[in-house]
């Protein structure tokens, strides 16, 4: 891919509608976001300027960052319990035949084709004060008072859990899959139980799997908007509700953009911190 | 001693494995040679213990272990595509089984530079495998099984992606430190040239079982079957009528063909005989000698450093190699007529 | 699920009330203006005083919710027994026989309205004005008013009977008394801060 051939060229053409696609989806909106950022507001008022107040307003109002940091507590909540249910799921089904594994693989991907509101819905049959899990308990008297089951961060995090562990499942699976079994084969006639083999063995190699499944879990649970409003109660704030209270019943973009902004920046670091970490140990 | 006995498995309908009986003494060295799918490698993998056998067992120094994981066989295993810890240096895929056994740091430091030293690969010990030749690759696989002093080294075609010439150079280099360590071993193969020149014995596998055990010269001399006479080497199986008796001699033949052979006696009316086609000798026509017949010169396959010749004698073929004799030697053309003289300890009967 | 119908918003406070009470999200600002009342202050100002006071319900509060949908969902499945709702989405849940009831708070409560609005430079200024006389006739605010218990300002409809009265709310001279009129310059003006306050409250730690 050094350009010397004569169709190299060619081939970025056809990158061009990915990349136009992305221009107009993603990059031109950041763009315009990062920019509304700082601008000035005033009573409603947007005024075009460069300056960094609606920064200085979100990280001293004693709120955005609170939020933040609890937003970030929740992903990585959802995080490490995506990564801990995950993997034992992505082994099973490397271990499964065909049919299992289409099973297992219709189960994880299920309540991403159910829409948030059943799915939540459904939660609540489950888990609320008068849900099955209360009822069972409070009739075998093991409890005397409902358990606080929903409306707090562990009922988030599980039904984001339930929605989002396939997206660490499945990375997982295609790294352990990609594992030649004649290499842990080999660890075993060396001496290695079965348990040697998988944590010197079987889970290093599949770690890449497990950082790209936990990176796209804590992703898309830093953008947690509808399953804490309603899981939550409203009591598990997370920063994108922030940003569509400030958007949509304040008004004010600007501040709305630079919390946006700092939501990604915070994502960002996050995710580099545990890649420079991965590669120094790896 | 490794005695394997009556080992079967079967994969539902299909059995890959049947009834397989087979001792490999101390320091012997003994090949599983068969055609693409005959059973060899779930034969190797019952006998490291991934595979558990349908029937029969597996003895290693007079215990059964048929149902030992294989993590508690003391099994040293190489494989074609050589298996190594992409994550680890070679000197921790080296020393990985000894670290399994718990050995302290300086034995295990001490060993693998030995077993490192044992392969030639002492410069590479802080390499990664994704930096290493395919020869080397094998080369580490091979420390890495031997430095636990296994009891057995099992190897599955372990040469099998290798060029021709690297090759030929680990073939020789396995075989000298397998004797040079006195290690029990199987080895895998399906290149008839490797485990005639590597074995002390060669068990011939087809459709799942052991059709004949034997010295690569017994495997090759005589051969009990036409399976065997075709898989290991040329050879020409001819099904000849019984035509009379010269003194001690049996004569077979058919149309123009003539052969003597040493038989016992039997009644039967044909019998299928084996010649290898190095023993056919042809000579120019009218040379005249005594038990000579004449056949037409086919074709001319050139070897380098031999030449067949198919050979048209009445209505059967047969195959002819000379050995290149060079320019001065006889190198009869296409068509042309030739005299052939088969010896007849060159005849070799065969069972079926 | 309660012993004793509440009457006032007070008794959203009571300790029977633990885990059961609810609130709407999406109107804080009544939400926040509600407290002020049940401690028998004006609605506003909205200051700590009046978080002081949420933040005293916190430990009633099961849920805040901000849809009606939402709301309807909790009070049928028996997770909320008591919330701040609308008269109208209450008697049609009482209709389908969820067990409910209505009541108006001794503190009294706020009345909202939906506003038609013809926009400056609208294109069909005339059309929206015939449109509007066309909702607005006593028809078909007669049958808002007997279908989704909205009061009508039309002076010439008349009421059926005193269910579709009660249902209305501010169908009758003593419920109209009860209505606490909002300043909505002032919450407009500090609309920024009650929401930081809100928020803050909400995510502070804690709670149900
Ligand atoms: N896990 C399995 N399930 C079902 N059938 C199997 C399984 N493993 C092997 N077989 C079948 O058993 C037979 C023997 O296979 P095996 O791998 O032992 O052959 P092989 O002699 O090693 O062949 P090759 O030289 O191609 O490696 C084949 O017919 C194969 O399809
Ligand atoms: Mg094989």
């Amino acid at each position: 891919m050094l350009g010397s051939e004569d169709g190299s060229w060619k081939a970025w053409l056809l990158l061009l509608p990915v990349a136009a696609v992305y221009a107009a989806t993603f990059v031109v909106p950041l763009g315009l976001i990062f920019g509304l950022s700082l601008a000035e507001f005033d009573a409603g008022v947007v005024t075009p300027g460069f300056d960094l107040s609606n920064y200085e307003a979100a990280l001293t109002d004693g709120l955005t960052l609170p939020i933040l940091w609890r937003t970030v507590e929740l992903a990585a909540m959802v995080t490490i319990g995506a990564a801990v249910m995950g993997y034992p799921v992505a082994l099973q089904m490397r271990r499964s035949g065909p049919v299992l594994r289409t099973v297992i693989l219709a189960l994880i991907v299920a309540p991403l084709l159910t829409s948030v509101i059943v799915r939540n819905v459904a939660w609540l049959l489950v888990l609320g004060r008068t849900g099955f899990i209360n009822e069972t308990l409070m009739a075998t008297g093991l409890i005397s008072r409902p358990l606080p089951l929903m409306y707090n961060n562990f009922g988030v995090a599980l039904a984001t859990l339930h929605v989002y562990l396939t997206f660490a499942a499945l990375p997982i699976y295609a790294a352990l899959v990609s594992i030649d079994r004649r290499i842990e084969e080999s660890a075993a006639s060396l001496g290695a139980s079965p348990s040697a083999v998988f944590w010197r063995v079987t889970f290093p190699l599949s770690r890449s799997g497990l950082i790209a499944g936990c990176s796209l879990v804590f992703i898309l649970s830093m953008g947690l908007y509808l399953t804490p409003a309603i899981m939550g109660g409203s009591f598990v704030v997370t920063t994108p509700m922030l940003i569509t209270d400030l958007a949509r019943n304040q008004y004010n973009w600007p501040l709305a953009s630079a919390v946006s902004v700092l939501l990604l920046l915070a994502i960002g670091l996050i995710l580099m911190a545990t890649m420079s970490l991965q590669r120094r140990r790896g | 001693m490794i005695v394997l006995k009556s080992l079967t498995k079967r994969f539902g309908e299909v059995t890959a494995v049947r009834d397989v009986t087979l001792t490999v003494t101390p320091g012997e060295f003994v090949t599983l040679l068969g055609p693409s799918g005959c059973g060899k490698t779930t034969t190797l993998r019952m006998i490291a213990g991934f595979t558990a056998p349908t029937g029969g067992r597996v003895e290693m120094a007079g215990t059964d272990v048929t149902g030992r994981p294989p993590h508690r066989r003391e099994v040293g295993l190489v494989f074609q595509s050589y298996a190594l810890f992409p994550h680890m240096s070679v000197q921790d895929n080296v020393g990985f089984g000894l670290k399994m056994r718990k050995r302290p740091a300086e034995e295990v430091a001490r060993r693998v530079d030995e077993a490192l030293g044992l392969v030639k690969l002492a410069d590479f010990a802080d390499r990664y495998p994704s930096a290493l030749s395919g020869g080397q690759q094998q080369r580490v696989a091979l420390a890495r099984a031997l430095v636990i002093r296994p009891q057995l080294l099992l190897l599955d075609e372990p040469f099998g992606a290798l060029d021709k010439q690297l090759r030929d150079h680990m073939q020789i280099e396995l075989r000298t430190l397998q004797r040079q360590l006195a290690l029990p071993t199987i080895f895998v193969t399906h290149d008839q040239g490797e485990a005639l020149s590597m074995s002390d014995r060669v068990a011939i596998m087809n459709a799942g079982e052991v059709v004949q055990i034997g010295t690569p010269t017994e495997l090759y001399e005589r051969p009990r079957t036409a399976f065997v006479a075709t898989f290991l080497g040329r050879s020409n199986v001819l099904e000849l009528d019984v035509i009379g008796r010269e003194g001690p001699l049996t004569v077979l033949g058919r149309a123009g063909l003539r052969l003597h052979a040493t038989l016992p006696q039997s009644t039967a009316s044909t019998r299928r005989v084996m010649v290898r086609p190095e023993r056919v000798a042809m000579r120019p026509p009218d040379a005249g000698a005594p038990g000579a017949m004449t056949g037409t010169v086919r074709a001319a396959n050139y070897f380098g450093q031999s030449i067949d010749y198919p050979i048209e004698v009445g209505a059967e073929t047969v195959e002819a190699m000379s050995v290149n004799p060079g320019a001065g030697g006889f190198l009869p053309e296409i068509g042309a007529e030739v005299d052939l003289e088969i010896a007849s300890d060159a005849v070799w009967p065969l069972d079926d | 699920m309660l012993d004793t119908p509440p009457t006032a918003w007070r008794d959203m406070w009571k300790p029977e009330m633990r885990g059961i009470a609810a609130i709407n999200d999406a109107l804080a600002d009544q939400a926040m203006q509600m407290a002020n009342l049940a401690f028998g202050r004006d609605p506003t100002p909205v200051d700590d005083v009046t978080f002081e006071h949420l933040t005293a319900l916190r430990p009633n509060l099961i849920s805040l919710w901000s849809t009606v949908a939402q709301a309807e969902q909790l009070f049928r499945s028996g997770e909320v027994g008591i919330s701040p709702l609308w008269n109208g989405r209450v008697f049609k849940l009482i209709d389908r026989g969820v067990p409910l009831d209505f009541v108006v708070p001794e503190e009294g409560f706020f009345a909202r309205w939906n506003a038609y609005t013809v926009p400056r430079n609208a294109a069909n200024p005339d059309l929206a004005m015939e449109f509007i006389d066309y909702v607005m006739n006593e028809e078909r605010q007669l049958a808002l008013a007997v279908n989704l218990s909205y009061g009508s300002p039309n002076k010439n409809v008349v009421y059926p009977n005193d269910d579709v009265r009660r249902r209305i709310v501010v169908g009758t001279p003593e419920n109209i008394a009860k209505v606490v009129p909002e300043n909505f310059e002032e919450i407009a003006d500090n609309s920024e801060d009650w929401s930081r306050r809100w928020n803050q409250w909400k995510a502070a730690r804690g709670g149900a």
